[in-house]
């Protein structure tokens, strides 16, 4: 007996049924989002400003889990394409979100302690994407932050004069490598228990 | 057969055992689903102890902390080795590992990354980082319960120890940077559950329809197949059984 499915209909089984991993890692980068912005800010005008782009987040969202909820979800492309505006987004809370200790006007990527959010995104499009396309996504992210790290000048001065930063940078660069690695890591695991069973029973 | 999972010898993974020798290995689907899981992904929560031991070990010794706290971490580190080896060994040689030590090297791991953070400032550390990792591969692995019980007992542990430090109420900043690094740590949990539970179901419903396909040509078989012979095939089945 001869197997009809095709490695693509494979993959798009797994971006058919993963894709609201990848929903659910958004809707917890909304929530943060929402609580930062209703924490930080004390002026409307400036808070208005900040929740725009959670809403236009929440908007796509709502969408993406509506289609998933109607058994209509997205493909790859346009999963694709959203997940890349995560990664986007999240580089640019790193780059331009205010914290503590952040001197007025001066921007310090290295010390922006939100880049934890690039954790679930990273492990989310793992779990969804084929191999290839995971770890082209996840070197995309640890580009970005890296870059992002580099071009600030006050970032650059702190990797160029502190050692401690310098490990601090490459231990969350070799973790948000774990986590692509790991998810992706898992996900064969699971295409392969899965291969195995349908040949068992074939 | 065809209600069950694949067999583990036909994978190539090592068994886990459900208790100790002796007893009767009275499983129900759920526990033998479990414990197909824990052995399908051992290698995932090794590989990432694995990741958590090199780069911790080079960091430790790459700009060292003061004598005291560098003995602490180094020691830490050496033990989660040679337990990691241990399990890694045991995933090699295919041999059996029972559930409880996988879950206890988890909250080794746990412990381990809380302690290096306690002894590095908490709330400054930037170790932190590694607990990531460690929640994805245990959350993939156990059952929801058990995840929900461990990323609770980290999160609580990790915003415990960051409150508790002096340097902690500095501003209201912190509090945020606190409540953003644990509900990331809940999300990675969350997220990792929520596909393996996809998996899970795909399996079943594979399982289901493939089941629904076969009775159904049993039935027609059954039906196209004369009087005598199914008496026969019956008499041959109450016999097997």
């Amino acid at each position: 007996m001869q197997t009809t499915r095709t490695v693509e209909q494979a993959y798009a089984e797994d971006i058919f049924f993963g894709q609201v991993v990848i929903i659910w890692a958004r809707w917890f980068l909304i929530l943060a989002g929402v609580v930062l912005v209703l924490w930080s800010f004390n002026e409307s005008q400036q808070l208005v400003l900040a929740l725009l782009p959670v809403i236009a987040l929440m908007a796509m969202n709502f969408y993406l889990h509506g289609r998933y909820i109607v058994q209509k979800p997205a493909n790859q492309t346009l999963l694709l394409v959203t997940s890349l505006l995560d990664i986007a987004i999240i580089t640019a809370i790193v780059l331009l979100w205010p914290y503590q200790g952040q001197a007025q006007g001066m921007l310090n990527p290295l010390q922006n302690p939100f880049f934890v959010f690039y954790y679930p995104a990273l492990v989310a499009v793992a779990f969804v994407f084929p191999r290839r396309m995971a770890l082209i996504l996840t070197l995309v992210a640890l580009i970005a932050y890296t870059v992002v790290c580099l071009v600030v000048t006050q970032s650059q001065q702190l990797l160029g004069a502190d050692p401690e930063s310098q490990k601090m940078l490459l231990q969350r660069l070799i973790t948000m490598a774990a986590m692509g690695g790991l998810g992706t890591y898992y996900w064969r695991i699971m295409r392969d228990r899965r291969a195995v069973q349908e040949k068992i029973r074939k | 057969m065809l209600n069950s999972t694949a067999p583990l010898a036909d994978t190539g993974l090592p068994s886990i055992k459900a208790g100790k020798v002796g007893k009767p290995p009275v499983q129900s689907v759920g526990e033998a689903e479990n414990l197909d899981d824990l052995a399908h992904g051992q290698v995932v929560l090794v590989t990432a102890r694995w990741i958590l031991v090199i780069s911790s070990l080079c960091f430790v010794l790459w700009h060292p902390e003061a004598i005291n706290t560098l003995r602490i971490q180094i020691i830490l580190i050496l033990c989660l080795a040679i337990a990691n080896f241990y399990l890694h060994a045991q995933v090699l040689m295919k041999r059996s590992v029972l559930p409880q030590v996988i879950y206890a090297a988890s909250i080794c791991d746990l412990i381990a990354i809380t302690s290096v953070v306690a002894i590095e400032d908490s709330f400054h550390s930037n170790t932190f980082v590694f607990y990531f990792p460690a929640i994805m591969a245990y959350s993939v692995v156990f059952a929801p319960r058990l995840t929900a019980m461990f990323t609770g007992c980290a999160s609580a542990f990790y915003a415990l120890e960051c409150v508790l430090t002096g340097s902690f109420w500095v501003g209201q900043a912190n509090v945020q940077v606190v409540f953003a690094r644990v509900l990331m740590m809940v999300a990675i949990a969350v997220l990792s559950t929520v596909f393996a539970n996809i998996e899970h179901e795909r399996r079943e419903e594979a399982n289901a329809s493939r089941e629904a396909l076969i009775s159904e040509l049993g039935k027609r078989a059954d039906a196209e197949t004369p009087a005598d012979e199914r008496v026969i095939v019956r008499e041959a089945q109450a016999e097997r059984n």
